[in-house]
């Protein structure tokens, strides 16, 4: 019976990769094995969503139960757990134990405390090494002692010192925060470093007549403080050829349990006497040493290498799923494809909220309109400020979960645990199988790594270019599109310090982790091919899975255009459709309007004005300029139908822009600077637009008021460019299949803060613009708060007075 | 192949990598003279109007840096150039930034042999050491310089070796002159230590007269907490002192430099930084064993360890995958 092996290190750090190295090469050879699967921890459910599994090996079995492994072994069919640090970590070994099958200990006696019973599995050496014997009269040293010096071991070193001057040694040890001030005791020629790497180790061991062997007493964490079964250090020396002078106090009965006899294939000592012994013994008879040297290597050979292990373990997990073969059956994951796709989108505000644009109408139209997904939003609640409040929306739009940071959430993180927790209990309720990000506004960056880390797939919708940087629209400082072109462009560090006070680098910084984000996207997704091009231009990355999905038009739009002979040609009224602010072109909508003020022309704002345009409309007298106030989405107000124009001016490369959408199907005609999606959009034929310049849309606007036939003309061409919304559904629909298809699903319990703290370690930092100002604001926000509390305990005062009155 | 560009990953304003990009350009152009072999620096190769086609583009450095857009500049590379490799020259100390790069370039080549296993298996990883410029070969006829002389930052290890050295110097203090070039040395070591920047061919001299030159690893983890990589392979500074004809002295916790130099023919292994001061003492009187190490040690490198042996690696690796 042939079986597959799905192998993972189960800790995150660890200073000991190279044994599962060792094992894996072992395990390749064996007859019983059909396919290996390496995992890293980090990235298995990415790698590794939903296969089935035969046998899953949990290798070192620190954190054996953690969310990447919980997933896993719901897939498998045999889960076996390899501890190898009892017994000082035995008391969580001893908790993780009973999620697994088969269970295996690298120590004696505490295969015997497991409750189900765990077969004693000692570590071993590679084959490899015991094929080779350097005779002893050309090596290098005497003796060689490798290892990190435990408390047990400096006092050995201090002790021994006159008997280690007499050898030609090497001693390299790695320093320990327990015993520092041990180390500077100690006069022997120990060379403190952080230790070597194990292929040095084999070859100093292969250099070295003896190997000294001194087992760890001692425990971190308050368990058993002694191994009763040598480490893999005894083998591994043994394999090089070294004869191990070996610590009996320590390992004694251990190894001689192992096989190894004392005297002939290794020597022992008790006390800093014997070792002098054993060493006065080794410089009269060094003939005897070499051949106890060849003879442990042949034993290591025949019995300890990774190969026994490996067919060992095989072995066992055979005998077992033999055993158990007729009541397993694999659930399929994603088996349900009638079911809805379960989607969690990040959103930065909800149409309920009030302010909002094109993002949100496009996602609520995805989330509410398809029966083929079930949409939940976690956003931001737009009313609040900028990261103060976050609400998990249904597709019905109720609030199903709050969260209110105590710390808000600022554009300047890159990570966040208190959005991260939400985020989880957000994944917890929806069981997710896809995450869109509709927008990241609000969020975290962090929320997509550990999305990456359960197995999540997801998509990210490109509304604006807040991927490639903090100021969304690519406005420059100087509130221009900066129109940078390139990745490391230095107006990008101008342009961030001066609107931020950030310290040189610090947009690359962001760059550099939104850019990871963007490439491991399962789909980026843009309205049209032209932000794409931008996009890619500023963050220099180019995507692989790139789609291009146009927005439906806005839904539900009932008013019907006027005939045109009921609009009156002789006088032009221009429509401005959705909030105007600066980016919109607000400067540019002014000076237009004061330069036509005594022409036969009227701008007709359909949207919220910001103060700046009232102020501006009173400063100058601008009777030309009617502010209709906003409009609902989907729902044009009846003024809209006197206009014949609609003019666009906005001044950065917008990525679609609804609002044209809205004019195209309502039959304006459109007039436009040349940039982004609106110089895309609007081809010659069903519009006109021109370089970004006010005087030159005033041109074209005198131009049609006295030509009206003009107008006429394109008006019969307008009302083409229009998606259906089922398109765009079905668009989507065929992405979040595919996509679901990869994802491993979240019908388990989240990651817990342990399953996740590694995510973070040295990766990336908390915050990406690390300006000099952050001080300065925490005190400023801690001023505030004892100011209210002031406030607040003066009111008390106040109300008990009264009630005492 | 017929064009290679060769790019390096830090910004064109740390200074640190020009002289490797020399070195590494010049390896290749040696290697093959009919190859077109282009030296780009990175902020060239990020211009928008940078659009040089080529078989393969080499990069070679730190992708340490965060406030650099690396990754930017590898998705470059795969456009621009049929294949691609990096060679990363900050293993181990900088082995957790590697993330970064994953699935950008073809080949990785890792400069320490260590780092190597550590990597993901699904990743084409390969160890490639540093090495010599031919610069260096410069011919070496006497030892007229100091003791001893050592070139390089002041990490924690050096200096605690330098310490170990002074307290063993005993009956030696008074006669060993030593030189230490190299910038934030702290003042309370015995050998003042000079800040200065040479150029290679100066530092090439230097090495070429003194009676021995001093090789000590680095211990400088920067980002390396996931696996804590013991580094493994000897930095660029033993291969170009060695090319330069040094009698080097070098200590380093394991035995892999014995795989570049011949120990006790071609450089002296050392143990401990007493062992390092008896060998200086008796080098010192034995000028004529000092300089026939070199010269062996200097013949080594002109045949195995020159940046023209690892260009052809790096073409023979390519050639294979």
């Amino acid at each position: 019976m042939k079986l597959n092996f799905v192998i993972i290190e189960s800790a995150f750090r660890t200073s000991n990769h190279y044994l599962i190295k060792s094992f894996i090469n072992a395990l390749r050879t064996q007859p019983g094995v059909d396919e290996i699967v390496e995992l890293d921890i980090f990235s298995a459910l990415n790698k590794y969503p939903n296969q089935k599994i035969d046998v899953l090996i949990v290798f070192g079995g620190e954190q054996a139960d953690s969310y990447v492994l919980r997933h896993l072994r719901e897939r498998a069919r045999l889960k076996l757990v390899w501890y190898l640090e009892d017994p000082y970590e035995f008391d969580e070994n001893y908790k993780s134990a009973k999620h697994y099958d088969i269970i295996l200990t690298n120590d004696q006696a505490a295969s015997h405390r497991y409750s189900h019973g765990a077969h004693h599995v000692p570590l071993a050496a590679e084959m490899a090494y015991t094929t080779s014997f350097i005779p002893f009269d050309v090596r290098r040293y005497d003796l060689s002692f490798i290892a990190t010096l435990w408390p047990n071991r400096a006092q050995f070193l201090k002790e021994s010192e006159s008997v280690l001057k007499n050898l030609k040694t090497k001693l390299v040890c790695s320093e320990n925060s327990f015993i520092a001030e041990k180390i500077k005791q100690i006069k022997a020629p120990v060379s403190l470093s952080n230790g070597v790497d194990y292929l040095d180790f084999m070859r100093i061991n292969q250099q070295s007549r003896m190997s000294l062997m001194i087992d760890r007493e001692f425990s971190g964490s308050g368990n058993y403080t002694v191994s009763d079964t040598p480490g893999p250090r005894l083998f591994e020396a043994a394999s090089a050829g070294a004869c191990p002078v070996v610590d009996l106090r320590v390992a004694g009965d251990a190894i001689s349990a192992l096989g190894f006899v004392e005297g002939v294939d290794y020597f022992g000592f008790s006390s800093v006497d014997d070792f002098r012994r054993v060493v006065e013994r080794f410089i009269h008879e060094q003939r005897v040493f070499e051949d106890a040297a060849k003879q442990i290597q042949k034993k290591v050979a025949e019995h300890h290498t990774y190969s026994h292990r490996a067919q060992k373990i095989v072995e066992l997990a055979q005998q077992e799923i033999r055993h158990r073969e007729s009541n397993w059956v694999f659930k399929e994951e994603n088996d349900q494809e009638d079911q809805p796709v379960r989607v969690l989108a990040l959103t930065h505000d909800l149409l309920k909220f009030g302010f909002v644009g094109g993002a949100e109408i496009y996602m609520e139209e995805l989330a509410s309109k398809s029966q083929q997904f079930e949409v939940y939003q976690m956003s931001r609640d737009g009313r609040m400020g900028y990261g103060t409040r976050y609400v998990l929306v249904d597709r019905e739009g109720t609030e199903v979960l709050e969260r209110v940071p105590r710390c808000p959430v600022t554009d300047e993180d890159l990570r966040s645990t208190e959005l991260e927790e939400f985020f989880l209990e957000c994944c917890e309720f929806v069981r997710p199988e896809v995450i869109l990000v509709n927008h990241l506004l609000g969020h975290t960056p962090s929320l997509l790594l550990i999305a990456q880390h359960m197995g999540l797939p997801y998509l990210v919708v490109i509304h604006d270019y807040y991927f490639a940087c903090d100021q969304f629209n690519l406005m420059f400082h100087n509130k221009n599109y900066c129109a940078v072109n390139r990745p490391n462009d230095e107006q990008c560090s101008i342009c961030t310090t001066s609107r931020r006070n950030s310290n040189y680098g610090a947009q690359y910084l962001r760059r550099s982790v939104f850019g990871y984000l963007l490439q491991r996207a399962e789909a980026v997704i843009c309205n049209t091919p032209s932000s794409a091009q931008i996009l890619q231009n500023v963050t220099g990355i180019s995507m692989r899975n790139l789609s291009i999905i146009e927005p439906p038009k806005p839904p539900n739009q009932t008013l019907e255009r006027k005939t045109n002979a009921a609009t009156d040609r002789t006088f032009l009224r221009v429509a401005v459709l959705g909030n105007i602010h600066n980016n919109k072109g607000l400067d540019d909508l002014v000076q237009v309007a004061i330069k036509l003020r005594d022409k036969q022309i009227s701008f007709e704002v359909f949207g919220r004005a910001n103060d700046s345009l009232v102020a501006a409309i009173n400063e100058h007298g601008l009777t030309n300029i009617v502010c209709h106030g906003p409009y609902e989405p989907n729902n044009l107000p009846k003024a809209v139908s006197f206009c014949t124009v609609a003019l666009f001016l906005s001044k950065w490369p917008e990525t679609y822009c609804m609002t044209l959408t809205e004019a195209l199907n309502f039959g304006l005609v459109p007039v436009s600077y040349d940039i982004g999606a609106l110089g895309e959009r609007i081809t010659d034929e069903v519009g006109i637009k021109v370089a970004p310049d006010p005087l030159q849309i005033v041109a074209v606007l005198i131009d049609l008021v006295n030509n009206p036939q003009k107008i006429t003309r394109l008006e019969q061409l307008v009302r083409k460019q229009v998606i259906a919304p089922d398109k765009f559904i079905a668009a989507y629909q065929r992405l979040l299949v595919n996509v679901r298809k990869t994802s491993a699903g979240t019908n388990r319990q989240s990651p817990n803060k342990v399953d996740l703290e590694y995510l973070w370690a040295e990766w990336i930092p908390r915050k990406w613009d690390l300006h000099e100002n952050i001080d300065a604001r925490t005190q400023a926000s801690s001023t505030r708060l004892r100011s209210l509390g002031r406030k607040i305990k003066t009111l008390t005062r106040r109300f008990s007075r009264f009630v005492d009155r | 192949m017929k064009s290679i560009a060769i790019v390096g990953t830090n910004p064109d304003k740390s200074s640190n990598n020009i002289q490797l990009q020399e070195n590494i350009t010049n390896g290749f152009r040696e290697l093959n003279p009919d190859l077109q072999v282009f030296s780009v620096s990175p902020d060239e190769y990020l211009n928008e109007k940078f659009s040089l086609e080529v078989s393969f583009c080499l990069f070679h450095g730190s992708v340490a840096n965060f406030r650099y857009p690396v990754e930017a500049l590898l998705e470059k590379g795969r456009r621009l150039a049929d294949r691609t490799a990096i060679w990363l020259h900050e293993d181990p100390y900088e082995f957790d930034a590697s993330w970064r790069i994953s699935g950008l370039t073809d080949v990785v080549f890792t400069a320490d042999r260590a780092s190597t296993y550590h990597y993901p298996s699904d990743w084409p990883v390969f160890h490639l050491p540093m090495a010599s410029s031919s610069v260096h070969l410069h011919p070496v006829v006497a030892r007229s310089g100091p003791d001893y002389l050592f070139v390089g930052r002041p990490f924690k290890n050096r200096i605690a070796f330098f310490k170990r050295m002074e307290n063993s110097c005993g009956q030696h203090s008074k006669h060993l002159q030593g030189m230490i070039i190299g910038p934030d040395w702290p003042d309370n070591l015995v050998t003042t230590a000079t800040n200065t920047r040479i150029s290679q061919a100066l530092l090439a001299r230097l090495y070429g007269i003194s009676n021995t030159v001093i090789y000590l690893g680095k211990e400088d983890n920067q980002i390396n907490g996931r696996f804590n990589i013991r580094a493994s392979t000897p930095g660029s500074g033993f291969f170009a002192a060695a090319g330069a004809g040094a009698c080097q002295i070098a200590f380093t916790p394991g035995l892999e430099i014995t795989d570049y130099l011949d120990p006790g023919k071609e450089f002296v292994l050392i143990e401990n930084a007493t062992e390092a001061v008896e060998t200086i003492a008796e080098l010192r009187n034995d000028l004529p064993r000092s300089l026939k190490i070199g010269l062996r040690a200097q013949s080594r490198v002109s045949k195995q360890h020159l940046y023209r042996h690892r260009a052809k690696a790096i073409l023979d690796i390519l050639k294979q995958i």
